[in-house]
This record gives structure tokens, C-alpha cells and sequence, in this order.
């Protein structure tokens, strides 16, 4: 049996709290160890390598943030990214004396 | 390689405005297709009926298969919602559910069936029941009857 593999785009959700971005991914029929998310010049990049499917998708981050504070998890094939925001991009609340 | 920007749906004062025009830039290009909707595939072989469909984000509760018969039913749902203390900026996973019914080619052993949901795919396989093969029936020889009257 002859299989073409399928790159796809995932679709993404993006929210956001003061603290963080989180970025949602549907990417079905890949395993943990079949994903890699990296950031690399203020580029945040999914790729996911399942074999018969294969997803990639990348994202310009809007402030500089490190690739180790990426706390990544995947569960139901859903991938969930939580990048914390730097303390300059975070809203500062101004104290009225 | 495509580069998405988070797009400023409701933060637009914190955006810079170079932004804005990436955005609209960006919007211009078509993009490729996305995995929002769901895809459902059916084989069929000598052994049995497989379905499969992918449903990231969906759990065993939002799932339900019937057979009656020869018809097969099934009805998966998924609603995807906004994490908890965070508001929404970009939206492409979208809500949706799944109500189809299939009439099989065969007979299925519904008792037997397998159903298994993992990394955000349902997979469903329900076993034919077996063809009726000839049955071949040894011919005894049985004694001539004017042999008996001889006895």
C-alpha cells in the first residue's frame, strides 16, 4: 500500500492574559516525541512529524521571549503552548497616589 | 515559509502599527488549507468495516455509535473554549459535530466491535461476520441394499 504524506497547516487559537500567550493546536494522529516547537528569532515554530500527516505552522512572537520558557503539552492530539510574557510586554498598573 | 502574526483582535492599542500592516499584508495571501474540519475516512475489507475521523480535543463522552442491523450511526461533537482567565485573540478551531449514518455492506458483529480514541482519532472497527462457506459433506459409502437382503 502506497502512502503520500500530508502536510497540513493546524489550526490555532491564540488567547492571552496579562501574563502569557497561549497558542491551542490541532494537530490528530501525532505522538509526543513527533513534536517540536522551537523559537528562534522571535519566530515560534510548530512541526509536528506523525508519519502519514505532518503539521507545521510558525509564529511571530510580538515580544522577544526565551524558547525555554515555552511550556508545551499535548494531549487528545491537541497541543497546548504557554508562552509567558516578558515583564515589558505585560500591562503596567500605575499607582494613583 | 508562511509567518503567522497573532493577530490584534482586541489588544489593537498594544500593537505597534507596523503590525497592523503585516496583518493586512498577511490577509492578502491565501493560505493553505487548516485542519479545522474534522475528516472521516471508511474501509472496507473481507474482514471487517474500519471508521475513522479525526477529533482533536474530543472525549469519549462526546462520542456515540449505534448499529441496528446493517446501519451504522454515529454522532461526535467538539466546543472548543477559551482557557480560563484568558480572553480571545485569534479563533480557527472551530465547533462542530458530526451526525452520520451508514449502511453496511455486511453483516457486523456489533458485540465485537472496538472503538478506541487516541491521539485525537476515533477509530471504530466492527468485524463481518463470517461468509457461510460450502461445506463439503463426506459421502459415506453405504452398502448396496440386495447386499443386505443376502444377510
Amino acid at each position: 500500500m502506497s502512502t503520500t504524506k500530508r502536510w497540513l497547516v493546524p489550526a490555532v487559537d491564540v488567547f492571552e492574559s496579562d501574563d502569557a500567550w497561549r497558542l491551542v493546536a490541532d494537530v490528530p494522529h501525532v505522538t509526543r516525541d513527533q513534536v517540536e516547537v522551537t523559537v528562534h528569532e522571535g519566530v515560534l515554530k510548530i512541526r509536528a512529524d506523525g508519519g502519514s500527516v505532518g503539521y507545521e505552522r510558525s509564529f511571530r512572537l510580538p515580544t522577544r521571549v526565551a524558547g525555554d520558557a515555552v511550556d508545551a503539552g499535548l494531549e487528545g492530539g491537541v497541543l497546548t503552548l504557554t508562552i509567558p510574557k516578558p515583564p515589558e510586554a505585560r500591562p503596567h498598573r500605575v499607582a494613583i497616589a | 515559509m508562511l509567518v503567522d502574526w497573532f493577530d490584534s483582535g482586541t489588544g489593537v492599542s498594544r500593537v505597534p502599527s507596523m503590525w497592523q500592516e503585516m496583518n493586512a499584508l498577511l490577509g492578502a495571501l491565501e493560505r493553505p488549507a487548516h485542519t479545522a474540519a474534522p475528516r472521516l475516512s471508511v474501509h472496507t475489507d473481507d474482514t471487517a468495516i474500519t471508521l475513522e475521523l479525526t477529533a482533536p480535543g474530543v472525549k469519549a463522552d462526546d462520542i456515540e455509535v449505534e448499529v441496528t442491523g446493517r446501519v451504522l450511526e454515529v454522532s461526535v461533537s467538539r466546543e472548543p473554549k477559551a482557557p480560563e482567565g484568558f480572553r480571545t485573540v485569534r479563533q480557527e478551531r472551530r465547533a462542530w459535530r458530526i451526525e452520520r449514518s451508514f449502511e453496511l455492506p455486511f453483516d457486523v458483529r456489533a458485540d465485537e466491535a472496538t472503538a478506541s480514541l487516541e491521539d485525537g482519532v476515533f477509530r471504530l472497527v466492527l468485524p463481518r461476520v463470517p461468509k457461510a462457506e460450502p461445506v463439503k459433506i463426506a459421502v459415506r459409502s453405504v452398502a448396496p441394499q440386495i447386499a443386505a437382503e443376502e444377510v
